[in-house]
C-alpha cells in the first residue's frame, strides 16, 4: 500500500516514513503543496498524510485542489493548530480525519489504518485486527486461521468494530446499522449481541477484546 | 484636615457655595449698617451746625471774661438736663469761661479748642443714661468774641440703621436663602448632568476585558474638561490591545514552535527498540507533551476571547469526550462510564472549552483511579456534570488550593504540572458556572461542574 506524506519538516517526514514502513506501508515524501498536488495527480495513492503548515501554501488548499480534480484519496490532516475552526474547515473541504501535533506515530498509524479500513478503501475489503481476519465480501471470519461461524447481526457488529479498531463505536451507530437488517430491534439487542460476540471470540482464542464504554458505546482493542 | 474635605464634587461645590453665601451675607449686612449710620449722621450734621449758630447768638458778655447764655424757650426745652437728649458747651479761648449742660463741661474742658473746621465726634455711653451722642465742635463768632461751641445730640443712627435693616430683612433678605438654594441646586444639577456622561463611560469601561479589547469609551456628551482624560484612556487601550494581540500571536507561534520538535522527539522515541530506559524516556516525553499542551491552553484562555453564549448540548459533549478518552483509559486498564438523560441538556457555553474542561477532569480521575475501576461521568438535566473516581480523593484542606495555577498537592509522585484544574476553573469561570469538589460515593473525588442552562 502506497501513501503520500506531505511534510516540510524533514526529520518528522523521515520518522513518519520509517514508522509507516514498519507498519507495512510504502510512503513517498514531498515538502511543498505544489509537489503534493502533482504527485497525487500522477500516481495512485491509497492515502495521504498532510501537514497544514507548508511553506508555499495552506495545506487545506491541496485538499480543495485534489477534490476538484476528482481524486477521492483519503486524507489525514496533521496540524499544530488545534483551534476548532481549523478542524471543521479541514473536514468540510474534504479531509477525512485530523491529528493534532505533537502526535505519537503509533496513533498516526492507527488513524491511517482506520481510514483505509473504510468500505471501498485499500484495507476495506479484508479487515484485520490481532488474529481476527474478516473478509467483508465473502462475509467470512477467521480467528487464528480457523473459521468462526457468526450470525448475520453479530457479523455486522464485528465488522463495524473492526473498521474502527482502537476507537469507540457509539451505540447509536451500531443500532442504526442493525436497523437496516432487522427493524424489530429490542432495546436490549445491542448488549445481547455484544455479549454473545464477546463470548464466542474468547472461546475461539481471539487476541482482541471488546470493551464496553458504559453509556457511550463499544471498542475493540487489538492488544488487551 | 485634608481628610475632612469631601472628595465628591457635589459636596465640595455645596460647601464652597455655603461659605461664599455666609461671607457675602455678613459683608452685605455690615455694609448696610455702616451706610445707614452714614446717612443718618449726614442728616444730623446740618442740624448740629445750625444749632451751634443759634447758641452763638445767645451768648452775652458779662464782662471780666465771663459770659451768659440766654436761651430761648424752645432751646431750653431742647437742652433740658433731665431728658439729656441734647448737650452743649461754650468756651471762650481766653479765660476759662465755660457754660454747658450739666456734666458736659468736665469732658469738653479737656478737649482742644475748636478750629475753623467743624470737628465731628461720637460719644459712647456718656452720662447717667449711658447714651451715645453724635456732635460737632466749631469756632463761632459771638458777642463775646470767638467761642468754641460744642453741640451734641443723642444718636439715633443705630435706630435708623436698625430700621433700615428691618426693612431690608422684610423686603430682600428672605430672598437670600432662596437664592442660595437655587444656586446650589443649579450647581449640583450641572455637575450631575455633566457626570451623567461619565457614568455612561464607566458602564462601558466595566464591560472591557481581555475578550473585548476593541471596546473604546464614548466621547459624545462628555464635558470638555473630561475629554482629554477619556481620550488618553482610549489611547492607552489602543496600546494594550496591541500588546494583547502580540501575546496572542506569540501563543500561536509558541504552539507551533514547541509542538514540532516535540513531535520529532516522540516519533524518534517510537522508532527505537523498547527497553526500560526507552520506556522511561517515552513517559517523560508524554508528560512533556501534556504539559506543553496545557500551558498553551492556559495561555490561550488568558489571551483570546471565548464565545460562551451558544446553546450547546452537555450530554453530547460529555459523550464525545468519553468516546475520545475511552481507548486511552482502557489502555491504562481503567473504564469510563456515562449516564446522561435521554433528552438533550442545553447549556450556554462554548463546546470546545467545555470539552477541554471535562477532558482535564476525566484525565485527572483516570490518573488517580485504581486499576480495574470505573470513572463515572453523570450529566444532570439542570446543566451539571459530575466526574467521580474511586481513588484516594482530595483532603478537605486541599480543596481550596487545587484550582490554583501550579499547585501540585502533597503527593510526591504526582506527575501533573498543576495546570489542568486551574484551566478547568478558568473555563467554568468564563462560563459563569461553578465547580465543586466533594467525596464520591465510592470514596474517591467527585468533581461537579455546573453551567447555566440555555
Amino acid at each position: 500500500m502506497r501513501l503520500l506524506v506531505v511534510e516540510d519538516e524533514k526529520r518528522i517526514a523521515e520518522l513518519v516514513r520509517s514508522a509507516l514502513g514498519r507498519a507495512g506501508f510504502v510512503a513517498d515524501v514531498v515538502g511543498t503543496a505544489a509537489d503534493a498536488i502533482a504527485a497525487l495527480g500522477m500516481a495512485s495513492y491509497d492515502g495521504a498524510i498532510l501537514d497544514l503548515g507548508l511553506p508555499d501554501s495552506d495545506g487545506l488548499d491541496i485538499i480543495a485542489a485534489v477534490r476538484r480534480a476528482g481524486i477521492a484519496v483519503p486524507v489525514l490532516v496533521v496540524t499544530a493548530r488545534d483551534a476548532v475552526e481549523d478542524r471543521v474547515l479541514g473536514l468540510n473541504v474534504g479531509a477525512d480525519d485530523y491529528l493534532v501535533k505533537p502526535f505519537a506515530v503509533t496513533e498516526l498509524v492507527a488513524r491511517i489504518n482506520a481510514l483505509l479500513r473504510r468500505p471501498g478503501q485499500a484495507l476495506g475489503v479484508v479487515l484485520e485486527a490481532g488474529n481476527i481476519v474478516f473478509d467483508t465480501v465473502g462475509r467470512d471470519v477467521g480467528v487464528g486461521g480457523k473459521p468462526l461461524q457468526l450470525p448475520r447481526r453479530e457479523l455486522a457488529v464485528l465488522e463495524y468494530l473492526m473498521r474502527r479498531v482502537g476507537r469507540v463505536v457509539p451505540k447509536a451507530v451500531l443500532e442504526e446499522r442493525l436497523y437496516s437488517i432487522d427493524d424489530e430491534l429490542g432495546s436490549n439487542a445491542i448488549p445481547v449481541h455484544i455479549s454473545h460476540l464477546r463470548r464466542k471470540l474468547m472461546e475461539a482464542g481471539a487476541t482482541p477484546e471488546i470493551h464496553t464504554v458504559r453509556g457511550v458505546g463499544y471498542l475493540l482493542t487489538e492488544k488487551p | 484636615m485634608r481628610r475632612l474635605w469631601p472628595r465628591s464634587l457635589q459636596a465640595q461645590l455645596a460647601l464652597r457655595l455655603v461659605f461664599v453665601f455666609l461671607a457675602a451675607t455678613t459683608v452685605g449686612i455690615e455694609t448696610l449698617f455702616w451706610e445707614g449710620r452714614q446717612a443718618a449722621n449726614t442728616a444730623h450734621n446740618g442740624r448740629l451746625l445750625a444749632r451751634a449758630g443759634e447758641l452763638a447768638h445767645s451768648v452775652e458778655p458779662l464782662g471780666g471774661g465771663r459770659i451768659r447764655v440766654d436761651l430761648s424757650q424752645k432751646s431750653l426745652q431742647r437742652y433740658d438736663a433731665t431728658r439729656a437728649a441734647n448737650l452743649y458747651a461754650i468756651r471762650l479761648p481766653r479765660g476759662n469761661a465755660l457754660v454747658s449742660t450739666p456734666n458736659f463741661a468736665a469732658l469738653v474742658g479737656r478737649w482742644p479748642m475748636a478750629t475753623d473746621k467743624p470737628r465731628y465726634f461720637h460719644l459712647e455711653d456718656f452720662g447717667k443714661g449711658r447714651i451715645d451722642y453724635y456732635g460737632v465742635t466749631i469756632l463761632e463768632r459771638t458777642a463775646a468774641g470767638l467761642a468754641s461751641i460744642t453741640v451734641a445730640h443723642a444718636s439715633d443712627a443705630d435706630e435708623v440703621a436698625e430700621a433700615l435693616f428691618a426693612e431690608f430683612v422684610r423686603s430682600v433678605a428672605w430672598l437670600l436663602p432662596l437664592f442660595a438654594a437655587v444656586t446650589l441646586a443649579i450647581g449640583i444639577w450641572s455637575i450631575r448632568q455633566g457626570l451623567r456622561a461619565v457614568s455612561a463611560v464607566s458602564q462601558r469601561a466595566a464591560k472591557i476585558d481581555p475578550g473585548s479589547t476593541g471596546v473604546r469609551l464614548p466621547l459624545e456628551g462628555l464635558p470638555t474638561e473630561l475629554v482629554p482624560l477619556v481620550r488618553a484612556v482610549n489611547q492607552a487601550f489602543d496600546r494594550l490591545e496591541k500588546g494583547i494581540e502580540m501575546q496572542r500571536r506569540f501563543t500561536a507561534d509558541a504552539a507551533h514552535e514547541l509542538r514540532t520538535p516535540l513531535t520529532m522527539l516522540t516519533a524518534g522515541l517510537d522508532d527505537v527498540a523498547a527497553d526500560q530506559s526507552v520506556e522511561t524516556l517515552r513517559s517523560d516525553a508524554t508528560r512533556m507533551n501534556r504539559l506543553v499542551d496545557q500551558l498553551l491552553r492556559a495561555a490561550r484562555l488568558d489571551a483570546t476571547p471565548v464565545n460562551v453564549s451558544e446553546p450547546v448540548n452537555l450530554s453530547k459533549i460529555a459523550a464525545q469526550v468519553v468516546e475520545y478518552l475511552a481507548p486511552w483509559a482502557i489502555s491504562r486498564r481503567r473504564e469510563l462510564g456515562l449516564d446522561a438523560p435521554d433528552q438533550p441538556v442545553m447549556v450556554k457555553g462554548n463546546a470546545d472549552a467545555i470539552s477541554d474542561a471535562l477532558r482535564n477532569i476525566i484525565e485527572n480521575a483516570v490518573y488517580h483511579a485504581p486499576v480495574g475501576t470505573e470513572v463515572s461521568v453523570v450529566v444532570f438535566p439542570d446543566g451539571a456534570v459530575t466526574v467521580a473516581d474511586s481513588g484516594p480523593g482530595i483532603p478537605a484542606e486541599d480543596r481550596q488550593h487545587i484550582f490554583e495555577r501550579f499547585w501540585r498537592g502533597r503527593n510526591p509522585n504526582s506527575t501533573g504540572a498543576g495546570l489542568g484544574l486551574s484551566i478547568v476553573a478558568e473555563i467554568v469561570r468564563i462560563h459563569g458556572g461553578r465547580i465543586d469538589v466533594a467525596d464520591a460515593p465510592r470514596g474517591g473525588a467527585l468533581f461537579k461542574l455546573t453551567f447555566r442552562t440555555a
